[in-house]
């Protein structure tokens, strides 16, 4: 034991602490080791030659603690942090040791947790978690969060290689032996010391460790001129200087024999290291320029080639194009993938070519080109263009008197807004802290090939009236709107002379608030305007509150005053205040005779069983008031029904003094009860195939109280819809259901029985281009779940969408109907063989004009049975579906309908001989009717609404 | 031979119902075990007094306002009297209160939580963060709770689980066609969701019966579900058995369908009797002990078809219940006093360094 060596004890842990010219914060970083729950340790000093005050700063703490903190001062300075760490480990007694910043500090437990887990573990290296610490706004942000989620031994990196994305030196307890026994230094003259010197060590030690306990805060001050000196990149040292260290890293890798982290290393070099440096460059001049891009490019040459593959879409394409000169493309590609918390945008019209949309119309002549370019999966060719995000570049702000020129471009991506699109243009100011005080402004579009040029001049003084002193920053953001779509875009700009241009403005507390609106760029490079003082008595004003908000009794109220409004704006929007209104007040209010609220799918549509109850009400010509809650976008829903935002007050009052519920998936806010008088009409979504409810596995698990919660829900329902006496069963057990079943059948299904309206389903086969002899084929899989257990955003096609165009391109057409809350993306190059019909198309239609139906496990099943038509079930990953899934009511493997088929070949075979299928399996398929839809007979809206709403009324 | 210490452990409340008594005498045993000097210092007392086997003190028989500076300097003086190396461990939330607002000059300071790691509103509780962060070495009973502290803050988080000792010579039949359940009949225990799993085995492996030797508010329910199940001619609702071994040396299997556990005795107990456990994944406690198909099977929470599954499967495979007895007796070993009490005097020691 250390401990019982009396004379001179062996510090467990030596703490490097190097500091240069930093008097002020070193005391802050000494007391963060001296005052350690790990006592026994040792500090030592080394100060960098240091010309300020320092020196006898670093001394003063020596003398203070004699027995703990020793001074190194060196002759010169060496202009790094690699020299002083190296002096320091030169003189560490310690049996392990660890790095201090003078900048930063230590957590206070972090000795001794380190040095627990290296003696429990045997771990020669033990890494914990950096906290990064904002001194100004006191933001703490986690480095590598992912990293330090759990306690864990590694026998070698090679086990663990994620955790060569921390390439921290300070957040790490070594122990002394290793570093001496590997001769491990940091390499002095050059910046990202760090990296070379954590990569050695990770690959050398023997046992790594890692605790998710914070360990280490690295303190960021924003002030220029004060960036700590690996934070300063407007530098063409620091990409040389990394760029060599990353290839002193490749020696020690070769040396050791450690090939296999080279290309992981590449990958990250693209995808975090280069990025930075990148990102530098709009500020930067063109040799700047040139000259980066000469020194990076003899880097990029060298990265295995498969680093382009394995890196992230874009910023394996900014690297590529930087290998390749193309250095305007690498910057527009950097603008796609921005920093965490900022939106990306395409600042380059992308070229279609071949069926495939790439990046930019050059370097497409080599494969590597094509494919590093091909950016097809982005779906800008089939999105609706109000979820494309192009940009906007600001190209003029100008005053002219009182008057304000505002001009800018617009990306047209691949040329989406056609030349004959009619455009109208606004630009709106909105209050920052405010955004709902807006301003509108029209401007002028116009069509310039591939981009969309915009001009908007006006005069701020009549059309701007901000009130002065609390709206002093005002956004600006330009919406287009073409046809029925609308892009909304900020202004970006480069161009410092953007800033600083100002025009007369008469805010409604006069003159004496401010005086003029000022333009200036924000450090996200975007246009802001806020209000200035330029004429004397604003000046004096701005002076006298200037004085007063500094005072310590002033900064006080004003804060106060500034936070309580926050507080109250964000209760008042809050759901719970919502949620207490309804039941304290709203809910109190007469109901409203005959209004009926509907909400299909949580308010994404207007679809579903309410909507064709809505729609036979109307044609009953009851006097009923419809009301259609919406989340997201109105599109879709009938003109002139009214409509309320879910969640908002309208939606509450709404549903407070409704007459009728009507909804398909209990999705109306579970805090809130149902009024006695109120009757909840619950149509339900589709026959029960997973598990619901109390027989789903993770309510089964949980506490009684959330048991309860979940049939709490259900218990509001008076009536339920069901199609057969297997839904009544299967929901009954579920949710210990009192409603009274409604067995009618499905309103959305009337039309499969009937066959639907002529001329709406001639006119949706116009619109999908089907109206040659091919068979039409629906292709309905429902969705995988991602890693976090929510749907996956993308949907990967489980057979060769190509193979298919080749082989049935002529006989079938093949709509592809992902799961509303899944995309997929299909290159043009498709376009003849298939179609992609995500929403907004209506399912029901959409089964109506389809000669067979392909899914998997999508309820969609139960409703395209009673067609009569071919089902077939494409299912490649049964048996993990059956594991991982949450159970379901039916074994599809024992009773589908229809072949149930695990491989493409055999997939394809089937797509020859649908005929067959329905011969093989016509009474497997009049079964399955039976079973899941007997109920189903078309006049399932006409009995709903005569039941409930017109003859036959219980209440 | 480690050093003996003076541990010092504090709590908020001994006696009345709710006290944590069981778990408080189990760590003094442990200590007292391990040749340490234990003391109790209970804030108040409630209700009936329980009989310690270690010197107790009460500081008030009830807290009156204006009661906490004089209870904060009587807890002061207490410390003061303790030798040097002395530990003080606050065993509860609301002890390290207590202890964070007393002078524990001189003293290491450890602050115990056995609840698990629970959020409100996403957040864990700040407020007991706040307090634990004051103590120089914060103990949960599991890894997983450690590192989730760690994560809210406690970057003083370590880890030491409760310890069980089985008599060496426990032993169980393993032929003898009965899995037992749980001995609490309650929610969180899980018995509804086994007797829908035997539902589902019951059938094909008629000569197994499910036993339960227990009792719990939940029994008369229980009973009812059985028989809706149509397997009540399979199950056994036996009294709370005197004699805890003796349950476990009938039984062939241990089914543990707990929806929450904070620390399994019973499991321990099971396993240190070499018997095989089927176990729903839902608690950190289970998986510190458990590791899948080394010394039992574990199922994803609520998943009872799975359950019958693992049952069925160990109730057809002689020699998997052999294998996953035997690596459960060697699991359990972890959680013995002796190796329990090492791991502290290896906290001990870190403390004073």
């Amino acid at each position: 034991m250390p401990e019982g060596n009396a004379l001179t004890p062996v510090p467990d842990v030596s703490v490097v602490v190097i500091v240069y010219n930093d008097a002020a914060r070193l005391p802050a970083a000494v007391r963060s080791v001296l005052d350690q729950t790990l006592r026994n340790l040792e500090v030592i000093i080394v100060d960098d030659a240091s010309t300020d005050g320092t020196p006898r700063v670093a001394d003063e703490l020596g003398a203070a603690h004699p027995d703990r903190v020793r001074v190194i001062h060196l002759p010169e300075n060496s202009g790094g942090c690699s020299r002083p760490r190296n002096v320091g480990i030169d003189h560490a007694r310690g049996t392990y040791i660890m790095f201090l910043d003078s900048d930063d500090t230590f957590d206070r437990h972090a000795c001794k947790t380190l040095l627990g887990t290296a003696e429990e573990t045997g771990a020669e290296l033990v890494a914990g978690l950096t906290v990064r610490e904002m001194v100004d706004t006191g933001k703490e942000v986690r480095w590598f969060p992912g990293l330090y989620q759990r306690s864990a031994t590694y026998a070698s990196i090679k086990d663990h290689p994620d955790q060569l994305q921390d390439m921290l030196s300070t957040n790490k307890l070594y122990r002394l032996d290793l570093l001496n026994r590997h001769k491990l230094r940091f390499p002095e003259g050059l910046l990202y010391e760090d990296i070379l010197f954590i990569a050695h060590a990770y690959l050398v030690a023997n046992r790594i460790a890692i605790v998710p306990h914070r360990i280490y805060n690295w303190r960021i001050e924003r002030k220029k001129g004060n960036l700590s000196i690996s934070n300063r990149r407007g530098d063409l040292r620091n990409i040389s200087d990394r760029l060599e260290i990353h290839r002193r890293i490749d020696a020690v890798y070769r040396e050791h024999g450690a090939d296999d982290l080279k290309l992981r290393k590449d990958t990250r070099f693209l995808d975090h290291d280069l990025l930075m440096h990148i990102r530098d460059l709009p500020g930067q001049n063109d040799e700047y320029r040139q000259r980066f891009q000469s020194i990076v490019r003899d880097y990029l040459v060298d990265l295995d080639p498969r680093a382009y593959a394995d890196s992230q879409k874009f910023k394996a394409i900014a690297g590529y194009l930087l290998r390749e000169g193309n250095i305007a493309e690498a910057l527009a590609a950097a603008d796609y993938t921005p920093p965490k918390g900022q939106r990306p945008k395409l600042s380059t019209p992308l070229v279609e070519r071949d069926g495939r949309v790439y990046w930019c119309d050059r370097h497409l002549d080599t494969e590597e080109g094509r494919r590093v370019l091909d950016v097809t999966d982005l779906g800008v060719h089939e999105q609706p263009l109000s979820k494309l995000e192009p940009a906007n570049d600001l190209t003029a702000v100008e005053a002219d008197g009182a008057r304000l020129r505002l001009a800018g471009a617009m990306i047209n991506p691949i040329g989406r807004i056609r030349p004959d699109a009619g455009l109208k243009c606004e630009l709106e100011f909105y209050d920052r802290r405010r955004p709902r005080r807006s301003v509108r402004v029209e401007a002028r579009a116009t069509h310039l090939g591939d981009r969309i040029g915009w001009e908007a001049e006006f005069e701020p003084r009549r059309s701007l009236r901000p009130l002065g002193y609390v709206d002093r920053v005002w956004d600006v953001r330009v919406h287009l709107t073409v046809g029925g779509e609308k892009i909304t875009t900020r202004l970006g700009t480069h161009d410092v002379a953007h800033g600083g241009v100002a025009v007369p403005l008469r805010p409604r507390l006069s003159r004496l608030a401010s005086d003029h609106l000022e333009s200036y760029v924000t450090e996200r490079s975007e246009l802001a305007f806020q209000l200035v003082e330029r004429g004397r008595p604003a000046r004096a004003t701005r002076a006298v509150t200037q004085w007063l908000t500094g005072t310590s009794v002033g900064r006080r109220v004003w804060s106060g005053i500034a936070g309580a409004e926050r507080m109250a704006l964000k209760a008042a929007g809050h759901r719970r205040t919502k949620v207490f209104v309804y039941g304290a007040l709203l809910r109190r209010l007469p109901i409203r005779k005959r209004s009926v609220v509907f909400e299909s799918d949580l308010g994404r549509g207007y679809a579903g069983n309410p909507k064709y109850i809505h729609e036979e009400l109307r044609r009953s010509g009851a006097p009923y008031k419809a009301i259609w809650s919406y989340s997201g976008s109105t599109r879709g829903f009938p003109k002139g029904t009214k409509l309320v935002k879910r969640d908002s007050w309208a939606y509450y009052r709404a549903l407070a003094r409704a007459e009728f519920w009507v909804d398909d998936e209990g999705g109306f806010p579970a805090e809130l009860a149902k009024r006695p008088r109120t009757t909840y009409v619950q149509t339900w979504h589709g026959s029960a195939f997973k598990h619901l409810g109390l027989d789903r596995p993770d309510v089964k698990a949980a506490s009684r109280g959330e048991q309860r919660r979940v049939v709490g829900e259900a218990d509001r329902f008076d009536h339920i819809l069901v199609r057969s006496e297997h839904d009544v069963s299967a929901l009954t057990s579920a949710f210990n259901l009192r409603a009274e079943p409604l067995r009618g059948g499905y309103p959305r299904n009337d039309a499969l029985v009937t066959g639907g309206d002529p001329k709406e389903l001639a006119s949706l086969r116009r619109e999908l281009k089907l109206e040659d002899d091919r068979r039409v084929v629906l292709y309905a899989p429902t969705y995988r779940e991602g890693p976090n257990g929510k749907p996956a955003a993308r949907f990967e096609m489980p057979f060769d969408l190509e193979r298919f165009a080749r082989e049935f391109g002529d006989t079938h057409v093949l709509l592809l109907r992902p799961h509303p809350q899944t995309a997929i993306v299909l290159p043009p190059e498709l376009r003849h063989a298939v179609r992609n019909v995500g929403s907004p198309y209506d399912i029901t239609s959409l089964m109506l004009i389809s000669d067979a139906l392909i899914t998997d496990y999508s309820p969609v099943m139960f409703d395209f049975a009673l067609l009569g038509r071919p089902m077939v079930f494409y299912t490649p990953d049964l048996d993990d579906h059956v594991q991982k899934g949450r159970g379901s009511y039916l074994n599809l493997a024992e009773r589908a309908p229809g072949p149930v088929i695990r491989d493409e070949d055999a997939l394809f075979d089937v797509l020859r001989d649908l005929d067959g299928v329905t011969e093989r399996y016509a009474s497997e398929l009049g079964e399955f009717v039976q079973r899941f839809g007997e109920y189903d007979s078309g006049t399932a809206a006409k009995s709903v609404v005569e039941r409930l709403f017109t003859t036959g009324r219980t209440r | 031979m480690s050093e003996q210490r003076d541990i010092l452990l504090v709590c908020d409340t001994i006696g009345g119902p709710v006290d944590g008594r069981h778990e408080l005498s189990r760590l003094g045993e442990l200590f007292a075990g391990a040749g340490h000097r234990v003391r109790l210092i209970a804030v108040r007392a409630g209700g009936d007094r329980p009989d310690l086997p270690f010197e107790t003190t009460v500081l008030t028989a009830r807290l009156r306002f204006g009661a906490r500076g004089r209870v904060t300097s009587r807890l002061g003086e207490l410390f003061r009297s303790a030798r040097p190396g002395g530990v003080v461990i606050a065993t509860d939330a609301a002890a390290m209160q207590w202890v964070g607002r007393a002078d524990t000059a001189g003293l290491k300071v450890v602050g115990v939580h056995r609840e698990p790691f629970a959020v409100s509103d996403g957040k864990p509780e700040q407020a007991l963060v706040r307090d634990f962060a004051r103590a120089d070495r914060f103990v949960a009973l599991t890894r997983e709770d450690a590192d989730r502290w760690a994560r809210a803050g406690l970057s003083n988080a370590d880890v030491i689980p409760d310890w069980f000792d089985t008599p060496p010579d426990a032993s169980a039949s393993l032929t003898g066609q009965v899995v037992l359940g749980p001995s609490r009949l309650t929610h969180d225990k899980g018995a509804d969701l086994l007797l829908e799993s035997w539902a589902m085995v019951a059938r094909r492996q008629p000569s197994w019966r499910l036993r339960f030797h227990g009792a719990g508010p939940d029994e008369p329910e229980l009973r009812r579900l059985a028989t809706k199940l149509g397997v009540d001619g399979s199950v056994e609702f036996l009294p709370p058995e005197q004699d805890p071994a003796a349950a476990f040396s009938q039984a062939s299997i241990f089914a543990l369908p707990s929806r929450a556990e904070v620390f399994p005795e019973a499991l321990l107990a099971a396993m240190g009797h070499g018997l095989p456990v089927v176990a729903f994944d839902g608690s950190p406690a289970v998986r510190e002990v458990l590791t899948d198909d080394v010394d039992g099977l574990l199922v994803d929470p609520g998943h009872t078809e799975r359950f019958a599954l693992a049952l069925e499967r160990l109730m057809t495979d002689d020699g998997l219940r052999d294998k996953l007895g035997r690596g459960g007796r060697e699991s359990a070993r972890r959680f013995a006093s002796e190796n329990v009490a090492a791991r502290w005097d290896r906290l001990f020691t870190l403390l004073y360094r």
